[in-house]
């Protein structure tokens, strides 16, 4: 970073502490009442009870295992399902539509049908998170896959003296990913 | 626009110095422009001809030296310093129309709105946009965006007429026509004229005056008067034996300078 | 064109039709699933006696009361941020450290603090919208084309009639699309409010439903949902369009 690029970052974090400061401020002064407004004093010694001696450490790794869990089986899941809508243009046609659909329903919705179906469980957390997540993955994939310069798969082909078999279009489409 | 209504503004550039992200564009250049004069400003790519139009128009501080407008130091730009940008797209409103942006003017100096219609039809008639007040610029051709913008500039009753190659994306003609338009616009006024181009024969016939730069830094290294009788005639004019005279002598001092 | 909209509704057709003729076979008996007939019944009941439009309404009040409070407010300092640059890189730690709390996670210090009721949902939404526009029209304003800066340089405009005559207007498309996308957001953190914790609207319907072991009428709610969600974000689609012409969509998601 430049000389300047670093006396602004720290001027910047000096402001962040100020309105930390001016938060001890207004709790001290009992502006707004500590039942809503804790001061940060005690907020950090609640943090560091918490982890000490407290179960935030393990409720920490708990939404990390979920969010890591979830993330992996919708990448996968989103990924797979990616490549197969998107290398071929008849999927897109019929399935297009029917994702156009979904993708703007709020996914808590699907936190009381997932309740119904899985119970309170860790499972259902999982669905829930992972049916969030693959957004974003599927997405990009059935663009990717979509969009693989159809020049490419020519070329493959006629260098092999076939036809585009589906694994040489998977290769080019999953390195034009 | 009568003789007295915006006298023309005078320059003058002591010893001006500008440097640029740690180059020196422009190094110790000193002129003086009279009021009403029409300054030709060329030279090779790069020179520093556009960073002087710039520095005229109080968009650049000079880094050593100072810029003087009628005598005072300029500080920054001012409505009495109209400027015509080269790209004429980047410069109009696109979400305006004519009308809208030759508006934009007179109603930065306060020019209540029952005023301001006459004065903008009047000035779009005298640009040859006469009905074309409710074009977008993106309907228009670059030649009457340039006309667009000329007509604001003038909305502006400006003391000087910056130009800063107005002329460089257009075909021939429209240009030759652009050209004298210019110069009968300007007759009227008074206005001074800074006019930077890397056409030499344009320079030559637009000119009372034609200053040459050299590159890297840039520095005065020519300042050739021009004695062609006014009104100038693309045909007359341009074939005259002192304008091939003139462009010669430019010519060469490019060539030179380039090396 | 035709075929290939038949051929997109073909698919959920083919699977809705199959859910209900195995659900009418096989005497279907559950807490989580109903047949499809029994969901269109429940979604014209509801509709019929006046609580899914009341929950809607609901819904889409909160919603647009957080969008138009925070995206305001985010317009507001992003236009600020975006035209002062020292100011920005001030704010930038402060901001960057607000900026990725989940707004559910506001939900408990807004209920101590607001109790139930649309104005708690109000708030959680407000800070949800406020970041995409903060974001997106600070990049709008430091992204206007230079030349029109220089133009009211030149012309000497005030502070104000930079703003509103040059810098907004500019700015206009992609703040515009701003609050298509903060629109999406508000829907999503309202209707997550409700199921959480605030018994009004959408969100309380369905969690209601599925409580009451009325699988028909969770799925009812959930469909319309969908159909809210898909409605907003296509009206918005359009309104865009026509505002600022088709290009204005081109080679963005919807």
């Amino acid at each position: 970073m430049t000389y300047a690029a670093v006396l602004w970052r720290t001027a910047s974090i000096a402001i962040a502490v100020a309105f930390v400061a001016i938060w001890q401020l207004v709790a001290d002064f009992r502006l707004v009442s500590p039942a809503f407004l804790p001061s940060p004093l005690r907020t950090w010694a609640s943090l560091v009870r918490g982890f000490g001696s407290g179960d935030l450490a393990t409720k920490f790794g708990g939404t990390c295992e979920h969010m890591f869990f979830g993330w992996l089986a919708a990448s996968v899941v989103g990924v797979a399902l990616g490549a197969a809508i998107g290398s071929s243009d008849r999927m897109r046609t019929y399935v297009a539509p029917s994702l156009d659909f979904i993708r703007p329903l709020p996914v808590s919705a699907l936190i009381p049908v997932a309740i119904a179906l899985f119970g309170l469980t860790k499972g259902m957390a999982l669905a829930v998170i992972a049916f969030g997540s693959i957004w974003p993955m599927l997405l990009a994939t059935v663009h990717g896959f979509a969009a693989v310069e159809p020049r490419f798969v020519r070329v493959i082909a006629m260098s092999r003296h076939e036809s585009p078999a589906y694994g040489s279009q998977d290769r080019i489409a999953l390195g034009g990913t | 626009m009568t003789a007295g209504a915006s006298p023309g503004a005078e320059f003058v550039f002591d010893s001006v110095t500008l440097d640029l992200g740690g180059r020196t564009i422009l190094e110790d250049v000193s002129l003086k422009v009279r009021p009403g004069e029409f300054v030709c400003v060329v030279g090779a790519s790069g020179g520093g001809k556009t960073t002087a139009l710039r520095l005229a128009a109080g968009l650049y501080t000079p880094s050593r030296g100072s810029v003087m407008l009628n005598g005072e130091r300029l500080r920054g730009p001012s409505r009495d310093l109209a400027v015509v940008f080269q790209d004429y797209g980047k410069a109009l409103l696109p979400w305006r129309t004519a009308y809208g942006n030759v508006s934009l003017a007179l109603e930065a100096t306060g020019i209540p709105s029952s005023e301001r219609s006459d004065r903008i039809e009047k000035l779009l008639a005298t640009v040859g946009l006469p009905q074309q007040a409710e074009k977008y610029p993106s309907e228009m051709s670059g030649g009457m965006q340039q006309r667009l913008q000329i007509a604001r500039c003038l909305a502006q009753n400006p003391k000087a007429l910056l130009m800063d190659e107005p002329f460089g994306a257009l075909d021939a003609m429209t240009r030759q026509s652009l050209q004298d338009e210019v110069l009968a616009l300007v007759r009227g006024s008074g206005a001074t004229v800074i006019f930077v181009t890397h056409d030499l024969e344009e320079a030559i016939y637009l000119g009372d005056r034609v200053i040459g730069l050299l590159p890297h830094p840039g520095r005065i290294g020519i300042d050739v008067p021009i004695a062609l009788p006014r009104p100038r005639d693309q045909l007359a004019t341009r074939e005259s034996g002192e304008f091939l005279r003139l462009r010669r002598e430019l010519f060469d001092f490019i060539k030179a300078s380039e090396k | 064109m035709n075929t290939s909209r038949v051929k997109g509704v073909l698919l959920p057709a083919i699977a809705l039709l199959a859910f209900e003729g195995w659900a009418q076979f096989s005497h279907l008996q559950s807490d989580a699933l109903a047949p499809p007939s029994a969901i269109i019944i429940a979604l014209l009941k509801a509709i019929g006696d006046g609580t899914l439009l009341g929950a809607t309404v609901d819904t889409l009040a909160a919603a647009f009361g957080g969008l138009a409070a925070g995206g305001g407010a985010g317009l507001l300092v992003g236009v600020v941020l975006g035209m002062a640059r020292p100011a920005d890189r001030l704010l930038e730690v402060t901001l960057e450290c607000l900026r990725p709390i989940p707004p559910i996670a506001l939900l408990p210090i807004a209920l101590i603090a607001l109790g139930f009721g649309y104005r708690m949902e109000i708030c959680v939404v407000a800070f949800a919208c406020f970041w995409p526009l903060m974001v997106l029209s600070r990049t709008a304003v430091r992204s206007i084309e230079p030349g029109l800066i220089e133009v009211s340089r030149v012309l000497e405009l005030s502070y104000l009639a930079k703003i509103f005559k040059v810098v907004l207007p500019a700015s206009l498309p992609t703040i515009f699309l701003a609050f298509r996308l903060a629109a999406g957001v508000a829907l999503v953190v309202s209707v997550t409010v409700e199921i959480t914790i605030n018994p009004m609207g959408l969100g309380a319907g369905i969690m209601a439903a599925q409580q009451a072991l009325r699988p028909d009428l969770m799925l009812a709610y959930l469909v319309w949902i969908g159909v809210v969600g898909y409605a907003l974000n296509d009206g918005l689609f359009v309104a865009q369009r026509l505002f600022f012409g088709p290009n204005s969509t081109r080679a963005r998601q919807k």
